[in-house]
């Protein structure tokens, strides 16, 4: 899989990602944008974009949230960036 | 905002479906999904299976929080349809995916138990002298074949089987489904002869004996001998050299020429008159035919008397007959 960032923790957040099909984010800010290709995340101090194909957001809710599907790639962006 | 410590498989292995008997309900939500996610979100409701379907974002949550998502959507002026999940027309391929296995192995047993109390046929032993048929409706009494859903007293159906003529033990099992009657029938009388008391063998009639055959005693009579009816033929004791002769019970065969005589009356005198000699012979004839009990037809002779209304015929004959 070619992630263009492999994100591990960032601040409070913790964002884990397992065999390109899902994306779990704790601590998540609430979502900015959300379509089947491109899914962007905020998160403390930025936002988590997720990008693939047939993105699901599985399951949701306050603070947790799984994203599913063909993911090619996952970018953080800190604030100002 | 509070960070909840959630076991991180809890929410990876959330992505099962659920039960069919808990409570889903499907909403399409029209306009920004971003937006409606985080008003769902905030307000404290755990979303599901978002995706977008066409212009729409599809989205399950739990009916027990269906209410309060409603309100955070209309407050929100958000556009909005609930589609419940919970029909039976979206549930019944699922139930039948997950629960025909079930069901069939339930089928089955319900239908193992049912044939278990099927009884098909009664099946009868050791019989040979007491007829199938009257174990059978002694047994059809409380039983009747086939029947579902049976129960027979057994112990019944041996005290029906036992008040059967004939029937000295019964017993009654069950395997599968059929009853099995197994019996044990009484033993034929015997006759028992008494050949110990002295009894002689006496003549029945009189006339002259042509055979005698003794099987037990000692004859006192020898063919040729005229004898009148009772005289002793066969003595009833058996000399065994010097000793004193045995006691027995006289048997044997004895056959010896009788004269019998009939007398025969025709009453229609103009009938008969003309035709006597005719009818002689004819009874003749008829009284040769008749005698097939006797052994050999001797000889007859015939007596024609003419009366006035009538003719009397007297026929006497000689036959050998048996007289033991």
């Amino acid at each position: 899989m070619g992630f263009s960032v492999a994100v591990k923790e960032i601040m409070l957040d913790k964002i884990t990602f397992s065999a390109g099909e899902k994306v779990f984010i704790e601590g998540h800010r609430g979502i900015s944008s959300y379509s089947p290709e491109e899914t962007v995340v905020r998160i403390t101090g930025g936002t988590v974009t997720i990008r693939g194909e047939a993105l699901e957001i599985c399951e949701m809710n306050a603070d947790e949230l799984l994203v599913t599907g063909r993911i090619s790639g996952v970018e953080r962006r800190k604030k100002g960036e | 905002m509070n960070r909840k410590e959630k076991p991180f498989l809890n929410l990876l292995g959330s992505e099962g479906k659920p039960g069919i008997f808990a409570g889903k309900a499907e909403i399409y939500v029209e306009g920004s999904p971003a937006y409606a996610l985080n008003l769902l979100t905030c307000g404290g409701i755990k979303v599901r299976d978002v995706g977008i379907d066409g212009d729409k974002m599809r989205l399950s949550i739990t009916e027990a929080e269906l209410p309060l998502a409603e309100k955070i959507l209309g407050e929100n002026d958000r556009t909005y349809r609930v589609v419940k999940a919970g029909g039976i027309r979206r549930r019944f391929p699922e139930f039948l995916k997950r629960y025909a296995l079930i069901a069939g192995i339930l089928i089955s047993c319900a239908f193992t138990c049912v044939y278990g109390t099927l009884v098909a046929e009664v099946e009868i032993r050791g019989n040979a002298l007491v007829s199938e048929e009257v174990i059978a409706a002694a047994v059809s009494e409380y039983v009747e074949t086939p029947s579902l859903f049976a129960y027979p007293d057994l112990e019944s159906i041996e005290k029906a089987v036992l008040r059967c003529d004939g029937v000295a033990y019964a017993k009654v099992t069950r395997e599968g489904k059929r009853i099995i009657v197994e019996v044990v029938e009484e033993l034929p009388e015997t006759e028992v002869t008494d050949t110990q008391s002295p009894v002689p063998l006496l003549a029945r009639e009189s006339g002259v004996i042509t055979r005698i055959v003794t099987l037990r005693g000692s004859a006192v009579v020898e063919c040729g001998d005229s004898v009148k009816a009772g005289d002793v033929m066969i003595a009833p004791y058996v000399s065994a050299g010097e000793n004193e002769p045995v006691p027995v019970r006289a048997m044997g065969i004895v056959e010896a020429k009788v004269t019998r005589s009939e007398q025969i009356e025709y009453a229609d005198e103009e009938a008969f008159t003309e035709r006597a000699a005719a009818d002689i012979e004819a009874r003749k004839e008829e009284f040769c035919a008749s005698l097939a009990e006797y052994e050999i037809f001797v000889g007859s002779s015939f007596n024609v008397k003419k009366l006035d209304k009538s003719i009397t015929v007297s026929i006497y004959y000689e036959v050998i007959t048996r007289i033991s």
